[in-house]
Order: C-alpha cells, then sequence, then structure tokens
C-alpha cells in the first residue's frame, strides 16, 4: 500500500473517530462563550457537574449554574438556562424532520438545509423552496446551527443562540425523572469544584482556569475550548436578496400557531384595518340609514379584539388626550354634523414586527395615515390628516370542522392612538 | 461626501421634489417620518424589510440607500450643536460593525422614559416612570415599571428644625411618638439624617390604595446604551418636515463605566 494511499485511509479513520467524538459527547457553553466538552452527570442542582472525557473514571467537575448558558447533549437534546423558567432551564428534544434549524444573529430562525460553511460564507436552501437558490450569508449573521443529525454548530455568542432558541422553538417541561440520557447521581467525595470566575475573558483569550480540588486523587484540570467563531471575510459581498420568515413556534398553552407566514398576517391586518376605514365612511355618512349605520358599528366592534379596546382622540390645541372605548367612538362618530364624510387611507402604511406577550398572543402596531373630510351642503368644510397607530393581536382559536377539532389564528384590533393632527 | 437624491431630500435641498415625482406628498412624508420605535430600530439596524429603504427601492431603484443614509434619517436635523465629528465617528462605527452593534429589541440596555400625568388624591400631578423590557420565557416579553420618580411623594423639608423627639424621650418609653406622627409638617426631624424615600414603593402602594389614577403620557425618551461606546436618547419630533418622528436627540461616547454611572445618576436607577 503506498504511503499516499496509508495516509488517506489514517485521514479517513481520524475523521471518522472525530465527527463520532463530536457526536457522542456533551457540550457546556458558558456565557462567557467558553466551551467545555465532557460528559454531563446532573444538570438538576445550583451547580453543574460532568466529568472530563479523557477521565470518565474520574472526579466530577462543578460549575454553577448562573455562568451557563446553552448544554447541548450527545443525542442532540439541548437546555437552555433561563432564570425565569421553572428550574431555571428549558429543556428541547432534538429537533425532528428533514431539515437543519438555522438561527441567524438577529435571533430569527429558518427551516433549510446547510449546503457548505467555508470561508466565512454559509450557504444553505430554504426548506420551502429546496429546489430553488441557494442562499448565503456571512458566517458572522449566523447565530447557532441545529442539523437534523442531532449535530450542532455555535456561530455566535451562546447568550445570544439561547435566546434565539427560546424565541423560537417550543419547550417540553422539564422532567421530574432523570434528565434526557440518564445522568446518574454522583459520589460527592469525589466531586471537584470549578471555582465561580468573575474575570470575563475577551473571546480570542483560550480560558484556562485553575481547579481546586477535595479529591484525594490526582486531577487533570479541564481546559475550557473556545467557542468557534467563524473568520469574517476580508471582502464582504452582499448577501442574496431574501426574505426571512418569522416562523412563528406553537404557543406551549395551545399549541395552535405554527409557520405562520409573517406576510399573510401583515395582508390580513391590512385587510382589517381597510375594513374598519370603511366602516368609518359609511357611519359618519348621513346619508346611511340609522339601521345600517348601527350594523356597521357591530361589524366595526367585531374586528377587534373585545369592546375594551379604546380610541384615542387629541388635537394640537389640546394638551389632553381623551379615550374612548371603541363603540362608544364610533356611536360618536354616527353624530358628527356633517352632511357627508370621506374618511381615507393612504395606501402606503408601516406595519411592526410581531412580538409576543405573556398570554400567548403576538402583538404588532400599523402606522398609518388618515385624511379626514367633513362636508356641509356639498362644501367642504373641513379636513384634516392624522397619523393613526393600530395596534394589532395574532390570537389562537378552536374551531369545530366536520366533526373535527382544529386549532387557527386570526388578526384583531385593538387600541387605536392618535398621534398628531395635521 | 455623496450626495445621492436620498441625502438631498432628507437635507431639504430638494423639498419640492415630492410635488414634481409623487402624486401623494403626504404618504411621501409618512414614508420618511420615523412612525414607531420598532422603525427606528429597523433603520438603524439596516433591514431589508424596513420600509424607507423598500419605498425608495420601487421609487428609484437606480438609487442605491445605504446604511449610512438609513442612520442620517435617525438623527434631529434641527438640532443646533451636534459635533459632526461625533456623528461620523459614531457612524462609522455602526456601519463597520453592523452585525455586532445592532440594537436588539428584547436587550435589557435601553429604557422608556414615560413623562406622565397622574391624579393623586384628585390633585394633577408629574411622574417619571422608567420601563424596560422583560423576557417572560418561551419568546414572551412585557414592559415592567423599573423605577419612578414621583417628587410629590417625598417628605418635605422640616418647616420647625427644633422639632424633634428629645434626648431622653427613652424616660417616658417613646411616649412622644404620638406627637411624631401627627407632626406632619416636620416629620423629617423624627428620621435618621440619612433617610431617603423609596418612591417606587411608596408609589405602588398608593397605585393599590386607588389613591393615583393614570391620566396620560405627555412624552416619553428612549436611552440606547446597547452600542458599544455609545449612549444615546431618542425622542419624538412632530414637524410637518421631512426629518421628524423618533430621532436621536443626544449622543454620548461613553465607556462601560460611564453607562453604569449613567444609568444610576440619569436613570436614578439602584445597581
Amino acid at each position: 500500500m503506498s504511503g499516499k494511499i496509508r495516509k488517506r485511509i489514517y485521514s479517513l479513520l481520524v475523521c471518522c473517530i472525530l465527527i463520532h467524538y463530536s457526536v457522542a459527547q456533551d457540550v457546556i457553553y458558558l456565557a462567557d462563550a467558553s466551551r467545555v466538552e465532557c460528559k454531563i452527570m446532573d444538570i438538576e442542582g445550583p451547580k453543574l457537574k460532568y466529568k472530563n472525557l479523557q477521565n470518565l473514571d474520574g472526579p466530577d467537575y462543578l460549575v454553577p449554574r448562573e455562568r451557563v448558558s446553552l448544554i447541548f447533549f450527545e443525542d442532540g437534546s439541548h437546555v437552555v438556562m433561563d432564570a425565569i423558567a421553572q428550574g431555571g432551564m428549558r429543556t428541547f428534544p432534538r429537533p425532528i424532520g428533514d431539515h437543519d434549524r438555522i438561527y441567524f444573529a438577529d435571533h430569527k430562525m429558518e427551516l433549510g438545509n446547510v449546503i457548505s460553511v467555508e470561508k466565512g460564507m454559509f450557504k444553505y436552501r430554504r426548506a420551502s423552496m429546496l429546489d430553488g437558490p441557494i442562499f448565503s450569508k456571512r458566517t458572522s449573521d449566523i447565530g447557532l446551527v441545529l442539523y437534523r443529525d442531532g449535530r450542532h454548530q455555535l456561530f455566535g455568542n451562546p447568550v445570544a443562540a439561547a435566546t434565539a432558541i427560546v424565541a423560537n422553538q417550543e419547550s417540553v417541561r422539564i422532567p421530574s425523572s432523570p434528565p434526557p440520557n440518564n445522568i446518574p447521581k454522583v459520589n460527592p467525595k469525589t466531586v471537584v469544584e470549578r471555582p465561580s470566575n468573575d474575570r470575563i475573558p475577551q473571546l480570542a483569550d483560550p480560558v484556562n482556569e485553575s481547579i481546586e480540588h477535595t479529591s484525594v486523587e490526582q486531577l487533570q484540570p479541564v481546559s475550557a475550548q473556545q467557542t468557534q467563531i467563524a473568520d469574517r471575510p476580508e471582502s464582504i459581498e452582499r448577501d442574496v436578496r431574501e426574505e426571512v420568515r418569522d416562523d412563528i413556534p406553537d404557543s406551549e398553552s395551545s399549541g395552535i400557531i405554527r409557520d405562520l407566514d409573517i406576510d399573510m398576517f401583515r395582508a390580513k391586518a391590512l385587510q382589517k384595518t381597510n375594513d374598519l376605514g370603511m366602516y368609518f365612511s359609511i357611519i359618519a355618512d348621513k346619508q346611511t340609514d340609522w339601521q345600517e349605520a348601527n350594523k356597521a358599528i357591530d361589524l366595526a366592534v367585531d374586528l377587534f379584539v373585545d369592546e375594551e379596546a379604546r380610541v384615542e382622540v387629541g388635537s394640537l390645541s389640546r394638551a389632553d388626550k381623551k379615550k374612548y372605548p371603541i363603540r362608544r367612538y364610533l356611536e360618536r362618530l354616527k353624530l358628527l354634523k356633517y352632511d357627508k364624510v370621506e374618511i381615507t387611507w393612504t395606501e402606503v402604511n408601516y406595519v411592526s414586527n410581531l412580538r409576543k406577550g405573556l398570554d400567548g398572543n403576538y402583538y404588532g402596531v400599523i402606522s398609518f395615515l388618515q385624511k379626514f373630510t367633513g362636508y356641509r351642503d356639498n362644501r367642504l368644510i373641513y379636513s384634516d390628516y392624522t397619523r393613526k397607530n393600530i395596534e394589532v393581536v395574532l390570537k389562537g382559536y378552536t374551531k369545530l370542522s366536520g366533526g373535527e377539532q382544529k386549532e387557527l389564528w386570526d388578526v384583531f384590533l385593538s387600541d387605536i392612538g392618535v398621534i398628531n393632527m395635521k | 461626501m455623496r450626495y445621492s437624491i436620498f441625502c438631498l431630500i432628507l437635507s431639504g435641498f430638494l423639498k419640492s421634489y415630492a410635488q414634481t415625482v409623487f402624486v401623494d406628498a403626504n404618504a411621501f412624508r409618512f414614508v420618511l417620518e420615523v412612525k414607531q420605535i420598532d422603525e427606528f430600530i429597523e433603520r438603524f439596524n439596516f433591514e431589508d424589510e424596513t420600509l424607507l429603504r423598500t419605498y425608495f427601492t420601487e421609487k428609484f431603484p437606480e438609487e442605491e440607500v445605504t446604511h449610512e443614509d438609513l442612520l442620517r434619517t435617525l438623527f434631529d436635523h434641527e438640532k443646533p450643536n451636534w459635533d459632526i465629528e461625533i456623528i461620523q465617528r459614531f457612524t462609522r462605527q455602526v456601519v463597520e460593525n453592523a452585525t455586532s452593534d445592532r440594537l436588539a429589541f428584547l436587550s435589557e440596555n435601553w429604557y422608556a422614559e414615560a413623562r406622565c400625568e397622574i391624579l393623586y388624591n384628585g390633585k394633577s400631578e408629574s411622574v417619571v416612570l422608567l420601563l424596560q423590557i422583560e423576557q417572560a420565557g418561551l419568546g414572551a416579553s412585557k414592559w415592567v415599571i423599573r423605577q419612578i420618580d414621583a417628587d410629590f411623594l417625598q417628605i418635605p423639608k422640616e418647616v420647625n428644625s427644633q422639632k424633634s423627639l428629645n434626648p431622653i424621650s427613652h424616660g417616658t418609653d417613646f411616649m412622644g411618638l404620638d406627637k411624631a406622627f401627627s407632626d406632619h409638617n416636620n416629620l423629617r426631624n423624627y428620621l435618621n439624617n440619612g433617610f431617603a424615600i423609596d418612591e417606587m414603593s411608596v408609589f405602588t402602594h398608593e397605585v393599590q390604595k386607588g389613591k393615583i389614577t393614570f391620566q396620560q403620557v405627555n412624552a416619553i425618551t428612549y436611552h440606547f446604551l446597547q452600542v458599544d461606546n455609545w449612549i444615546f436618547t431618542v425622542d419624538q419630533y412632530l414637524r410637518t418636515g421631512s426629518n421628524s418622528g423618533w430621532l436621536i436627540s443626544d449622543l454620548i461616547p461613553a465607556t462601560l463605566e460611564d453607562k453604569e454611572l449613567y444609568k444610576v445618576k440619569i436613570l436614578h436607577l439602584d445597581m
């Protein structure tokens, strides 16, 4: 066998071992971005216990929970330290499905198939377009990837990655039984404590912490390895123009929203806003029969999340702003002393991002410009421009359809704020 | 310095451009205005989908809107005493570190200072609430009140400095305490020198007792401490020109220590 072939076989063997190694081990990411490859023994207590991979029969090491950001188990499940959560952490199963989960540096997440990561560029295809174009991003724009085969790759700060995971993924309750890979409890006499270290090293500095031990055994210190930070390419190419969809995960309580298209949300929110504008015109128009006007009021109120939604009214001449419940506002609109009213909204509008509230609903705001024109005896009496901000709520509900319980969602309007009068 | 159509419109050199090119000048002004703090953050981060960028891409496809352009739209152009060198240094840093120097809505390092009007026992009073975004798990978040400045809750300076619990009060088992409790004008004399009222605790207690009713928010200032080496504030400017809405009102170079001091001295946070 030639030397070249032997080298190739050797390299292949090493790669196999390394690949296996990187899968068959747990990884702890600390808040200071250092990384510990180990075998985790216990995560339930105030300090995490783990063993050195080179000495699995040796003592346990401890690290204070508050220093830990992320934990990845060899089976692909992972834990995010979250002081607010019950038990102080959230456990996530290994992602299932045929796609990788790509978490961007701005905390958005996308499902896709990673093609390559090299020379500072991250290339992938989107899950919804596997036959479509290849998207390129700088690796500095990527936070974390959870591969479908259970591996993971951290590009940025583990604290940011932890935030992104929580923001985008459903969680499972922490089991009262032992953690996912059945970590046994350890004999405290063999525990080695890793001292709490206030020094926050720069990412470029390798962290070599001294470890005091109480065990009679001679210990080898665990050298914390650096987080893999990809190099930034010298010439920054413009990214392929693409949309990042805000996939909204299932709500833990109702599990009703999945993969909501943000464009669909915007379209629906704008449709309801346009409907409201139409009802405003009908209600304020003196030509409208009073029964039709009342019907329009009812239909307009139905666009809102509930009757407690309010409309704020103000003017430049008055410092105070008055707030009216929506139905009362519409009743007042009906009583305006104009023969004819035109209420038009500009085509251009601004729709904010959706943000999740404590109640599991998602909240956003739409800003638009309203023109109000009032006529009396066919003469223009009054005209103004008002900018309005409408809070919109994305809310789930259950519907019985064909004998089947379906979880659906819909957009509702909420409080309306007036910004200025022109 | 590049003078694109975008820049010229913002600087007011082409005030009539809207009338000659656009059908709806009001829509144009609407697009230019920074309508929400969300939109401020989008422009700051140079996000693809921000309204101004997509609108100009559609209306002026030959014009490239750069990150620097968008950052320039975020300053209050009518402030007379800007240090241009500082603005340029700040802009350069944000553009060069576009990935790290981004604003994050869920970050702890920004605050909303809301100057409000309330009724306290039926009387109108001013109060400043400092709010912050707090993450609540499962991707949810909420605004919470971190600090309250309510001067009307302070115990006033004593009227008669000689009123006090005399040094032999213990002789009668502090019988004179009943007078201390009824001597409202000189209450401060009966407390230790270093005493400082915890306005937030007192305020929330009074709210719970129904003695405080919220009226309205009069003004909001956002304080951003997220960008390395800088602190800036954002206020709302309601005016009809192209430079309006939520704009940077102040920009201060700041070390980490400066930021901690700012939190204590300016935001009155207990650190």
